[in-house]
């Protein structure tokens, strides 16, 4: 069973602001989809590793070679943010003073 | 193949109806721009939301991410290009491509041309309806559980998910990274064969690519291709229509040289709810990025937490907020045992089912989807009812196999009915071969309406 207060919680960590109707409803959806994803408690996994990489994640190298740079910043990447200042995005402040 | 002029002229007369796109590049799609060389040369593409394409807006159908203009093009977009091809128009979608009909585009859903009161499925529901409506030569989908071939089979028209890390992802909204994928959706098997062949390859800004030149199908010696026909695909959930029709089309593949044996994939039942452990659990991690700091939407504060809750709240509709939530739960601590690390086995599990058919056969058949295309707002009440249309798809992506869908008929109300062919890893060829021929053998798919 999932509860209101985990729903307030889950909220929180993944920070979204819910309002007392959409709590209710998440908590009765996820209830739902829990409850149906619940039938994976059946199946006989043994020893089964867990696959996290269907065709096996390689570290890709190259050689030590200088490339042509392409552009860490691609023009529009910064201006494309919502509020930017002399080439840097701007933020409100992190600490209240 | 419609030229760039009739596929506008398509997008005047009916897209107001339909509501395919949601911008359509009027400026760029003009006959006598169009490059006489290359691959795809004057070809009209539509483009899903989700795929960046430089100097034009990407929204992914959201509200987050409604006012973003990209600031370069997805490696898929400059392969395109450089084949001559025309991006004619972003298409709808599921936001974040979540969604199984489009109805939750921030947006407004679109309509399925074959019946404009049903669905076009999803979540690549607009790249499939305009294909179908002939409002372009073809489209760019993506495909996570089956945002491919899910709206490509209600629609009537080719769907294909590639093999996983087949096509590159740099400049693809990401949804879910170890299941995500692109490919084309089209009128013909040739068609996607001919767009897999320009965008498919490694490609240095995507690690997880492949290398896919000179990969010779394990089948191409052999004479006689083995079509493994697994039980589990043809249950008490499948509408009885579709499933005489796939039948048939399983019989003819038969009569025509095939040979067909029965399967088991004894874990497909537990597919799905093992797909939706997975998928939400990347989903709540991907989506961590859309905070109003550097994209789109952005709820003003002069606290910087409330601009992050403040945004993700307006921001996100209610299919992307459940997901994310159920995804920070399932690998929270105190459960990801009993879901995340649950799930991962048993994704290995469906994997070797899938290793040890494809000992014995080469294609492995099923229906696209349990039901034809159903009518707005359905299934929109209870999330489950609407990822069961996604139930003979999620386990292509779970094992990361190619897997293609070819319109194989229509119900008697004329609703298109899909066949699919999965095939082994990196094994396309096999499944246009498979494909091209069912095409032969079923004859002309009318536009309109079904087929013999």
């Amino acid at each position: 069973m999932i509860s209101k207060y985990d729903i307030e919680k889950l909220a929180a960590l993944v920070c979204i602001e819910v309002t007392e109707k959409e709590t209710e409803n998440l908590q009765q959806d996820l209830e739902r989809i829990l409850s149906y994803v619940a039938q994976l408690d059946r199946a006989e996994t043994g020893s089964i590793e867990p696959l996290a990489h269907v065709v096996g994640l390689e570290n890709v190298m190259r050689g030590d070679e200088p490339e042509p740079r392409m552009d860490a910043e691609p023009a529009g990447l910064v201006e494309a943010a919502p509020t930017s200042r002399k080439n840097f995005i701007s933020v409100p402040p992190i600490w209240k003073r | 193949m419609e030229t760039v002029t009739s596929a506008l002229k398509a997008i005047h007369e009916r897209d107001k109806e339909i509501h395919a796109f949601l911008e359509v590049y009027e400026n760029d799609a003009k006959p006598q721009t169009a490059q006489r060389q290359g691959a795809l040369a004057g070809l009209s593409i539509a483009v899903k939301d989700n795929i960046l394409v430089q100097g034009k807006h990407v929204s992914a159908a959201s509200k987050t991410l409604e006012p973003y203009v990209a600031s370069y093009d997805a490696t898929v977009i400059a392969k395109l290009k450089d084949a001559g091809a025309i991006i004619i128009g972003r298409t709808n979608m599921d936001e974040f491509a979540m969604g199984s009909s489009t109805e939750n585009s921030a947006f407004g859903p679109t309509k399925n041309p074959r019946d404009t009161s049903r669905v076009p499925g999803g979540s690549s529901g607009g790249s499939a309806a305009a294909v179908a409506a002939g409002m372009c030569d073809a489209a760019l989908g993506s495909d996570t559980g089956g945002s491919i071939r899910q709206p490509a089979a209600f629609c009537g028209v080719v769907g294909l998910k590639p093999t996983y890390g087949a096509v590159s992802r740099h400049g693809l909204i990401a949804m879910s990274s170890s299941l995500d994928v692109l490919g084309p959706i089209t009128k013909t098997v040739a068609d996607a064969k001919k767009i897999f062949d320009v965008i498919k390859g490694k490609d240095p800004f995507d690690s997880t690519t492949l290398e896919t030149r000179n990969l010779k199908p394990e089948t191409q010696d052999k004479k006689e291709i083995r079509i493994g026909v697994p039980k589990e695909y043809f249950t008490s959930g499948l509408d009885p229509e579709i499933e005489a029709s796939v039948k048939k089309a399983i019989f003819s593949l038969q009569a025509s040289g095939f040979r067909l044996q029965d399967i088991s994939l004894p874990h497909t039942d537990y597919a799905l709810a093992c797909y939706y452990i997975i998928m939400p659990a990347e989903v709540s991690a991907n989506l961590a990025r859309f905070d109003g700091i550097r994209y789109g939407l952005s709820k003003k504060s002069d606290d910087l937490l409330e601009v992050y809750t403040k945004t993700r709240g307006a921001g996100f509709g209610k299919e992307v907020q459940r997901r994310i939530l159920l995804g920070a739960y399932v690998l929270s601590a105190g459960y990801y045992d009993a879901y995340y690390a649950k799930a991962q086995k048993v994704r290995a599990l469906i994997k070797r089912d899938f290793e040890k058919a494809f000992e014995n056969v080469d294609v492995i058949v099923s229906p696209t989807t349990p039901a034809p295309a159903f009518k707005f707002g359905e299934k929109s009440s209870d999330p489950v009812e609407m990822y069961i249309s996604d139930i003979y798809t999620v386990s292509a992506n779970l094992a990361g196999i190619p897997a293609l869908s070819v319109p194989c008929g229509a119900t008697k109300s004329g609703l298109p009915i899909g066949i699919q062919f999965m095939g082994r890893w990196l094994e396309e060829e096999t499944l246009f071969e498979v494909g091209q021929k069912f095409e032969d053998l079923r004859g002309n798919y009318s536009q309109t309406g079904g087929c013999d």
